[in-house]
């Protein structure tokens, strides 16, 4: 025991555990930054969703979970809920699909890689109140371009009231959300594809693999990891959605495409509050229970693999 | 030699007197600006080139006390009253605002003691026989004064009288010639009503003004919970008339898919022949110079027995702030309480004051139109619903009317979903 205290008290001076510290130095901004401006803010929303405060009021009323039971309770914080899971099954299907197949198309092609990279991607760098601005004028039933067009195309059977019909707002918003969205997963997808050995390709080559075989046996099995990357960070835009259809439709007609965070947005600007609060929290946690689930459980399907 | 020694001690001599003269002057402004008591304003309730006027024109004429203008209040309604309710709470707003929000939003700001109690300054300077009794109701709380109303709002038809002459249409004055209208209007191929609410905004207050011109004060009694939303008949009558202008096609088509924005383009491009607004639209309207001219007419009143004319309210008020300083935020009160200032907002941003002044006739003549029939008829204006209603109601009302435009709810399903509504919130608070 002895030895080991002695032991202990000796590695202070050793000149690599001194080392050790540095990194721990350099991240230190980071953190602090991430604490003050992220986790901060986080913690604060949690502790205020037991007080009753409406912003103004200099003193807060503890109240227990008295919020976090109307909000449970609010059939309309379900149905925003609702909205957001249908807008995550969809996320995590169709822009993670269509950023797949660019990326696979703009891999194999010889030609053109550089334009069809620049121009794939270019809907992503723009910010989402333009893009949803530029969607509010498609969808426009009388300026717009989309009913036109699907009238010249000879399915003028399809044309809609893309807004305005409470039965499809939710996944016209949706139409907007991935045409700002799957460019990031093709850039993913392509750097990953770019990781691959080349070697595997021309061994399979070799083998007579054709392209079916080498894009289910090869391609994406390798871009597993990438896979439980571009699908997570769906996870979180598709449950924290707000600008695209807060612009587009303010979560109506009658809440039909209400979103979780839309539905904090309007209590904040109700000022209240504790309710506010209270359903950002039970989003937040809904977020983290199932990004974890879901890394976990890829984490466990690689491991058993 | 000597003469350039000569030369040296004069340039020295200017320069020290040169120096002397310029510190004297400072010394000068800074003991004047001392004197003046800084007012800070974030805005004075009009629009930016009105404030900025009235500014400048104050700072002139007063010499104690000095307006210092932050142009801070740039964002939405909401956004702005966040910002005023934090900067108060926080000591570090303007000592003086206007075109702040009534209802529930002063009722706030009351609550926690943000903003001075105004009802001895009301009787002191005679204000208190300037504003309508109604009005100071909507600025009365528990019996004290705490704002000062600006303007006076209210809701009419603005038509296109171009289209009226094609068609040989006379204004209506009963709800029946009204109706007989929009068929014409119909017929002729145009859309007589403008609805564009996409987003949910202006549902709650298209509504509220089809129900107060049905059913009166009753809506207010309604508005203020005193009666159940589901015991209102009147109040059925008005949706049922409002429901009728999509039902009966006198409404522009897709009136969800398009925002109130869109709307508007609508009725300025001559596809839309009327629309339902307030007196701010004068100017909007002047600003998309349309190629016709634009007429204006209180909506008839569904039930013709209605103690309420029109819908409208209070477009904005002044409030001093609890830390301010007292005499020096008065002073700027009195001033901007003048009948010279009310004429000139109503010249300059046609906004109908809410004291009592003669309409000047050498004024646009739609604007003359407007403030000389919202003066004769002040106490008959319906308030706004967010005066009464908490504004998480009013929120969710928008969203409610939206149901019932689309067809999801019919008019007696928007009531019972509004009680609903309403007392929840009412028993949770």
């Amino acid at each position: 025991m002895a030895q080991t205290l002695s032991a202990a008290g000796k590695r202070s001076h050793n000149p690599r555990f001194r080392l050790d510290l540095i990194p721990y130095l350099f991240i230190l901004p980071a953190v602090v930054i991430y604490v003050v401006f992220n986790l901060g803010p986080v913690l604060a929303s949690f502790f205020l969703s037991f007080f009753k405060w409406d912003l103004l009021a200099p003193t807060t009323e503890f109240i227990g979970f008295r919020h976090y039971d109307f909000i449970l309770n609010d059939d309309r914080f379900w149905n925003a809920l609702s909205h957001n899971f249908i807008f995550l099954g969809l996320a995590v299907v169709i822009p993670v699909s269509m950023g797949l197949i660019l990326a696979v198309f703009i891999y194999e092609i010889g030609w053109g890689r550089v334009f069809f990279r620049a121009a794939l991607f270019l809907p992503a760098i723009f910010s989402g109140v333009v893009i949803a601005y530029v969607w509010k004028w498609i969808y426009h039933p009388f300026a717009g371009v989309l009913n036109p067009t699907l009238e010249l195309i000879g399915l003028g059977a399809f044309t809609q009231s893309w807004l305005g019909n409470p039965k499809i707002a939710l996944y016209s918003t949706f139409i907007a959300y991935t045409w700002a969205s799957f460019g990031y997963s093709m850039v993913i997808f392509l750097a990953g594809l770019q990781d691959i050995s080349t070697d595997i390709f021309d061994a399979a080559r070799v083998d007579g693999a054709d392209f079916r075989q080498k894009l289910f046996y090869i391609t994406i099995p390798c871009l597993y990891d990438v896979f439980t990357f571009v699908i997570t960070l769906r996870i979180f835009t598709a449950m924290g959605v707000f600008g695209v259809i807060y612009i587009l439709t303010g979560g109506g007609p009658f809440y039909s495409s209400d979103v979780i965070d839309i539905y904090v947005f309007r209590m904040i600007g109700n000022f209240e509050m504790g309710w506010a609060t209270a359903a950002a929290t039970v989003n937040t946690v809904v977020v983290v229970f199932i990004s974890t689930g879901f890394i976990k459980w890829r984490e466990w399907r690689s491991w058993s693999s | 030699m000597t003469v350039n020694r000569n030369c040296y001690w004069v340039k020295n001599l200017a320069l020290f007197m040169l120096l002397a003269f310029l510190l004297g002057a400072l010394s000068f402004g800074a003991v004047v600006a001392q004197d003046a008591t800084d007012v800070l304003v974030w805005s004075l309730g009009y629009s930016g080139d009105y404030n900025d006027t009235l500014v400048e024109r104050f700072n002139e004429a007063n010499d104690d006390v000095n307006i210092v203008y932050e142009d801070v209040l740039t964002g939405t309604f909401t956004e702005n009253n966040q910002k005023v309710r934090i900067a108060l709470e926080n000591e570090a707003g303007p000592h003086v605002l206007g075109g702040v929000d009534v209802g529930a939003n002063l009722q706030a700001l009351v609550s926690t003691g943000q903003v001075l109690d105004l009802t001895e300054y009301y009787r002191a300077s005679g204000l208190i026989d300037r504003i309508p009794p109604n009005l100071l109701s909507q600025v009365t709380i528990e019996g004290r004064i705490y704002a000062i109303p600006q303007n006076m709002e209210s809701v009419g038809v603005f038509y296109n009288k171009d289209v009226f002459a094609e068609l040989d249409l006379d204004v209506p004055t009963e709800w029946a010639e009204y109706i007989e209208v929009l068929e014409a209007v119909k017929d002729a191929g145009y859309y007589g009503y403008t609805m564009g609410l996409a987003g949910g905004w202006p549902s709650a207050l298209m509504a509220s003004m089809f129900m107060y011109s049905s059913a009166g004060s009753e809506y207010i009694d309604v508005l203020s919970g005193t009666q159940p939303w589901t015991d209102c008949d009147n109040c059925l009558d008005g949706l049922n008339a409002f429901y009728g202008m999509v039902a009966n096609g006198y409404a522009n088509p897709e009136p969800l898919g398009i925002d109130y924005d869109q709307s508007l383009d609508l009725f300025y491009q001559g596809i839309n022949v009327m629309v339902l607004n307030g007196p701010w639209f004068i100017d909007a309207s002047a600003s998309a110079e349309p190629d016709f001219e634009i007429g204006f007419f209180y909506l008839p009143a569904v039930n013709p027995n209605t103690d309420i004319k029109t819908l409208g309210g209070i477009g904005g008020s002044l409030i001093v702030a609890e830390y301010a300083d007292v005499d020096a935020a008065f002073k700027l009160l009195d001033w901007l309480t003048t009948e010279e200032i009310a004429v000139q907002a109503l010249r300059e941003v046609s906004v109908q004051p809410a004291f009592s002044i003669d309409v000047p006739d050498d004024i646009a003549p739609l604007t003359y139109q407007i403030a000389s029939e919202t003066a004769a008829n002040v106490d008959k204006i319906g308030f706004w619903p967010v005066t009464y209603l908490p504004p998480k109601v009013f929120g969710d009302m928008n969203q409610i009317v939206q149901g019932m435009i689309g067809g999801m709810l019919t008019p007696e399903e928007l009531l019972s979903e509004m009680q609903e509504t309403h007392s929840d919130y009412l028993a949770e608070n």
